[in-house]
């Protein structure tokens, strides 16, 4: 196999059936649990543009709530592109600045580095996100891509907090060829990735690695089961690898709820096993 | 002789829940002249139990099979189901449910644990692959992972069977095909294999819905002893799909591709003897 073959592979063939895979999951899964509606975060990127346009095909545009969060400090194009998928699906749009109750409770903490308050603003508009979902009887659909989830590019309890998420089992270049397929507009499928959490951050520019080289990394220690001396003889730079290889396993942690210490017979996270769908 | 391999949804762990859609999926069968019905694996309680295996067992004998068993007297029915032994060890199982009674049991040999499927941690493991007649015709069933291993159709095969039952509840997987899921383009693969093979109609049910994420592959058929898909089911509906068994079919493959006749059961078991012995 050559390095070519693992962008082939990953390569969705007949993305119509994967859109219909995915609004049947939607559908079933919020509707199994006794609701109708579902909440996105939208953030201007592709990621929660895509699960925005799933969730609108899957439960119709009135059973879709939109919520645009952003911070002072965030970009105009984010806000903009956040305001155009709105426009452009017809579902229910809010815009919901969160300046005020961020700036009021670092008044106590001038100092703060860019990253906590980063990740203060990612749970902060998860927040609202389960407040909106209160109100609305709805679930709260996450945006999370197969590729940040298993590098844990994202904030614990923040971004990676929702109820069901469509896009976990796609890595980024696939959420790209499926929001282009779908008609996600061109320019949020083709601007660079970032999480905004700083002005001028790139997803990329941050981590070091374009997103084609992660993902082909990717597939092939977590699809194929390659180890590491099979990946690295398809020629990639050992010290990518290698950093991605020590973040997919650093951050296990963030994708696992909290661990509980036995002392009975039975362990609610250890031998208590029982899906979520239990009875629904 | 009309069979039909019905898909449908079910129920995480609430078995009244779904015997009552089998029940209603067996009335529509009734109405269309169906002799024989399968439902899919586990379709009395849903897939991935877990620790639900031990509180949702039954025995042939249990009350709660009372309405597919009145039902029984119209029409053979094959459910999947927990089910208890004497012993109370557990089994992956399909009963085929007939005139009032339970009068075939299969147990499911070849439990997945591996991957996304961990059914070896619940469920013990059955032992043989048995002939039995349902409406008349020579039959034997196989649940999902039976069919990925030879051993499963080989006796069946040598006994003649005419009609291969095939329960599964397979979670779609695979993004390279076009309109299904890479796993039902394998299914497909084995019901055309097997049917040719044996000059036996295989009649695969699968099913539908969603648990935690898994979404099953539907996609149910019905191949003719020629290794034809002669009816399919789609990738997410509840239906029903229906094909009159011919014996003149069944003569037709054989008459044509003599393959049981030529069989030579004796070349495996000269070859399966040396090699249990370790040569």
């Amino acid at each position: 196999m050559e390095g070519s073959e693992l962008k082939e592979l990953l390569s969705i063939s007949d993305k119509d059936f994967v859109v219909n895979v995915l609004t049947f999951f939607i559908k079933s899964e919020i509707e199994k649990a006794g609701f109708k509606k579902a909440v996105i975060g939208i953030s201007g990127g592709v990621d929660s543009a895509l699960s925005a346009f799933l969730c609108v095909r899957a439960l119709g545009k009135d059973n879709v709530v939109l919520i645009s969060m952003p911070y002072k400090e965030s970009s105009t194009q984010s806000v903009e592109d956040s305001r155009l998928i709105g426009k452009v699906l017809g579902a229910n749009f809010f815009e919901m600045d969160i300046s005020p109750q961020i700036d009021v409770y670092y008044r106590r903490y001038p100092n703060a580095s860019k990253l906590r308050k980063g990740n203060k603003m990612a749970r902060e508009r998860m927040s609202i996100l389960y407040d909106f979902a209160y109100d609305n009887n709805a679930l709260v659909v996450g945006t999370s891509n197969k590729s940040e989830l298993l590098i844990g590019y994202s904030t614990r309890w923040g971004d990676n907090a929702y109820d069901i998420n469509p896009l976990g089992d796609l890595y980024k270049t696939q959420v790209w060829e499926i929001a282009k397929f779908l008609g996600v507009p061109e320019k949020i499928v083709k601007k660079k990735p970032s999480a905004d959490l700083w002005p001028g951050q790139t997803d990329e520019g941050e981590l070091g690695f374009p997103y084609d080289l992660l993902d082909r990394i990717l597939v092939a220690y977590v699809d194929l089961k390659m180890r590491k001396e099979e990946i690295l003889s398809f020629g990639f730079d050992k010290s990518v690898v290698h950093r991605i290889l020590n973040m997919v396993r650093q951050s296990q942690y963030k994708r696992k709820l909290p661990i509980v210490c036995k002392i009975a017979q039975r362990t609610v996270d250890k031998d208590f096993l029982y899906l979520r769908d239990w009875g629904i | 002789m009309k069979v039909a391999s019905v898909q449908i949804d079910t129920v995480l762990g609430d078995m009244e829940k779904n015997i009552e859609k089998i029940c209603e999926f067996v009335e529509m069968c009734v109405e269309q002249g169906v002799g024989v019905s399968v439902f899919p694996e586990l379709s009395l309680t849903g897939y991935y139990l877990q620790d639900i295996t031990p509180e949702i067992a039954v025995t042939p004998d249990d009350e709660r099979l009372a309405p597919l068993k009145k039902l029984s007297h119209y029409i053979g029915i094959i459910v999947g189901c927990i089910e208890e032994s004497d012993s109370h060890v557990l089994y992956n199982s399909a009963f085929y449910i007939e005139g009032g009674v339970v009068k075939h049991i299969h147990r499911k040999v070849y439990l997945p644990t591996y991957g996304m499927f961990d059914e070896g941690r619940f469920v013990g493991s059955g032992g043989k692959f048995d002939r039995f007649v349902s409406n008349g015709f020579s039959s034997t069933i196989l649940i999902c992972e039976d069919c990925w291993h030879f051993s499963s159709v080989y006796i069946p095969f040598l006994k003649g069977v005419k009609l291969i039952f095939a329960q599964s509840a397979s979670p779609g997987r695979g993004y390279k095909n076009s309109g299904m899921f890479g796993n039902t383009r394998v299914w497909k693969n084995m019901g055309e294999f097997y049917s040719r093979l044996t000059g036996s109609y295989f009649i695969y049910s699968n099913r539908v819905g969603v648990e935690d994420g898994l979404v099953f592959s539907g996609n149910s058929f019905i191949c003719d002893p020629y290794g034809n898909v002669v009816a399919e089911g789609s990738v997410f509906d509840e239906e029903i799909i229906t094909v009159d068994i011919e014996e003149s079919v069944i003569r037709s493959a054989r008459m044509n591709l003599p393959l049981l006749r030529d069989e030579k059961p004796y070349i495996l078991e000269k070859g399966l003897k040396k090699f249990l012995e370790g040569n």
